[in-house]
């Protein structure tokens, strides 16, 4: 039975990736002065050398690549998605505003138990408690300027 | 007899109390990812100006080796290294604990660490002045060639494809491209994102690359974040004495890497645990059990990294010159103390001097049961939080911690994007590990080969400043055996692995 050889697609799609990668390097360092292009442009060729031997050991030497990762995508994304937006939200809505929200976001995406009004009441205790606590001490045990933005 | 007047001034009530609180505060504060030994000694400083100038060495001191130390905690429970320090820590001490083994791995984190110190201090007290006069010759190019050795290491972080290590690597180095650049002052690839003039900051990308993964991963199934081997068993320290003692060779090798590399300016903890990291595995007859939870590599990334305390306080005592960054602050809190450091320290200020470095050997000495009192609480804590809370309240200390580096907004994006980035890079096989190298070796490289081109090309010949000075060419030695070492043990071991296949077959 013979059918198409096990290869691992995914490293060679990412060395791919690398190429294009190493290429943009190289040809944004055109503008640089000698001294400031001496260094990313050697290693964006190592880069481009690299990722062309990988591409090609992974076309000559047939093997398994990374193993398709198991769980919930949606809930990854949704984790993603909430750090992202507490990220960029930091700033504009503050510190204990943008990281109440987040944490309660993270909260329902992570949990896998049955929620009753016990374990909710719990686990907002517990993230008030967390929030406030880590407030108090790095805005006024270390001194942490944490940022106030349109709310707190 | 002198030293036992030292010993008896360093061990007063007050000395104590100071080592014992000055270890609980260094280690909490180490044990928050984003929070660097740096800054555990900075925030704490202004609370030694009223000691005598001893007293609030000795505390520092003891902040220092607690900080250095309470990061492998988040990097052996987390997969996120509390310090950069402890990158090399989460290598090994992460799969242990993930097998259920993470007590046995805060055991034995905190008996390499604290013999560690102790070899970093010894050295601080024997050999102070002769090794900062090595220190003192390591120029621009050695720099260079040392960086170069550190990313040999690539070699023994790379899982699987040695290829897709280079990759990350090379990835990493671009990464630590962009920003201003340190010589010539060229703005590289910043894509006029005034965000990126500063660069990256290395905590929060090592936050963003380790840390953020594994919550991705950990929300996508119900399975529980670490597990146990069995009902907890206590501190399993007969257990860790005995993987310690049996690794007897790694913990000395390892300690004396951690003091060498401590005294050379600039290269401190992260640099460390990972050199001794990867000589632990080339010269480990396990060393195919490298990466999935092998003690032999958490015990030399631990008493590495804080061999590097009594290291990087040899070149801040003798020569004014701080070997790692808190030992900058540690110098700025001499100087108001009215301490001047320099060779005379030594002999005109002997009483001061050598109450720290006793101070400091107490407050190691301290840090075992401090340390596993700590520890245990800390994995008993871990274990027991649902992931509800446990994700949520992880990623709230990336965050905190990421901003808390520069009180930069942009240093969360950042760290957050680059977390994002790295769990894709899983994806395609590219492991976090050698991208991390490269950012922090990034610089160093860079910096050294650039100055290193500059004054071989005033001299007359650049090839003669790369590889004719002593200590280069003994760098360069050292990186060809250690690339070719490997190839040549599997050679002389692929005989006996044959024998003890056939009969299988």
């Amino acid at each position: 039975m013979s059918g198409r050889p096990n290869r691992d697609w995914r490293g060679i799609a990412g060395a791919a990736g690398f190429v294009l990668i190493g290429a943009a390097v190289l040809y944004f360092s055109k503008d640089f002065s000698r001294l400031g292009a001496v260094f990313p442009r050697t290693i964006g060729w190592a880069m481009v050398l690299f990722a062309l031997a990988c591409i090609l050991w992974a076309w000559l030497r047939p093997g398994a690549g990374v193993e398709a990762a198991k769980g919930s995508m949606l809930r990854r994304a949704a984790l993603a998605l909430a750090m992202l937006g507490w990220a960029l939200l930091l700033k504009v809505v503050g510190f204990l505003a943008s990281g109440a929200v987040a944490f309660v976001l993270l909260m329902l995406v992570a949990n896998y138990d049955r929620w009753t009004p016990r374990r909710a009441l719990g686990y907002l205790s517990l993230a008030a408690a967390l929030l406030g606590g880590m407030y108090v001490i790095f805005r006024f045990g270390l001194h942490v300027p944490l940022p106030a933005g349109a709310l707190i | 007899m002198p030293q036992l007047d030292f010993l008896i001034s360093a061990a007063t009530p007050f000395n104590l109390l100071l080592a014992v609180a000055g270890v609980v505060a260094g280690t909490v504060i180490g044990a928050l990812p984003g929070l660097t030994a740096t800054m555990a000694v900075a925030v704490l400083v202004p609370f030694t100006f009223g000691m005598p100038p001893a007293s609030g060495l000795i505390a520092l001191g003891a902040i220092y080796t607690g900080a250095i130390y309470g990061g492998a905690y988040s990097a052996i429970l987390l997969n996120t290294p509390g310090t950069p320090s402890a990158i090399a820590t989460t290598f090994e001490g992460y799969p242990m604990a993930k097998r259920g083994d993470g007590d046995l791995a805060i055991t034995l984190a905190c008996i390499a660490s604290v013999v560690g110190g102790l070899v970093g201090a010894l050295f601080l007290l024997l050999l102070a002045p002769p090794l900062a006069a090595v220190a003192l010759r390591f120029g621009p190019v050695e720099y260079f060639w040392l960086a170069i050795f550190g990313l040999t290491l690539i070699a023994s972080l790379s899982e699987g494809s040695l290829l897709k290590g280079a990759l990350g690597g090379c990835l990493g180095v671009i990464l630590s491209t962009i920003g201003t650049a340190e010589v010539g002052g060229d703005i590289r690839y910043t894509g006029d994102f005034k965000s990126l003039l500063g660069g990256i900051e290395v905590v929060p990308a090592l936050i963003g690359l380790y840390c953020v993964p594994v919550l991705i991963d950990m929300v996508a199934t119900a399975d529980p974040h670490l597990r146990l081997k069995e009902k907890l068993a206590g501190y399993r320290l007969g257990e860790a004495l005995r993987l310690a003692c049996g690794s007897k060779w790694n913990v000395a090798r390892s300690s004396l890497i951690g003091t060498v590399v401590g005294i050379l300016p600039g290269a401190g903890g992260s640099i460390a645990s990972l050199v001794s990291y990867a000589e632990a595995r080339r010269s480990s007859p396990r060393s195919a059990n490298f990466g999935h939870g092998e003690p032999d590599g958490l015990i030399a990334s631990e008493s590495a990294n804080n061999a590097t305390v009594g290291g990087g306080l040899i070149p801040t005592l003798v020569l004014g010159i701080p070997g790692t960054p808190p030992d900058a602050v540690i110098l700025g809190a001499l100087m108001v103390q009215g301490v001047r450091s320099g060779p005379a320290l030594f002999s005109v200020q002997s009483q001061i001097v050598y109450t720290f470095i006793y101070g400091l050997f107490i407050a190691t000495i301290l840090m075992l049961p401090i340390g596993l009192l700590i520890g245990r609480h800390a994995f008993r804590s871990l274990i027991a939080i649902p992931k509800a809370i446990l994700v949520p309240a992880v990623a709230f200390l990336t965050v905190i911690g990421a901003y808390a580096v520069q009180n930069s907004e942009n240093d969360v994006l950042q760290m957050v994007l680059l977390g994002i980035a790295g769990w894709g890079l899983s994806r395609f096989g590219f492991s976090a590990s050698p991208i991390v190298l490269g950012l922090i070796l990034g610089p160093i490289a860079e910096a050294g080969f650039v100055q290193g081109t500059l004054i071989g090309g005033a001299k007359g010949s650049v090839l003669a400043e790369f590889f004719t000075r002593p200590i280069s060419v003994a760098i360069i030695c050292l990186i060809v055996l250690s690339l070719f070492y490997p190839l040549v043990l599997q050679r002389k071991r692929l005989p006996a692995m044959r024998r003890q296949s056939g009969p299988a077959q």
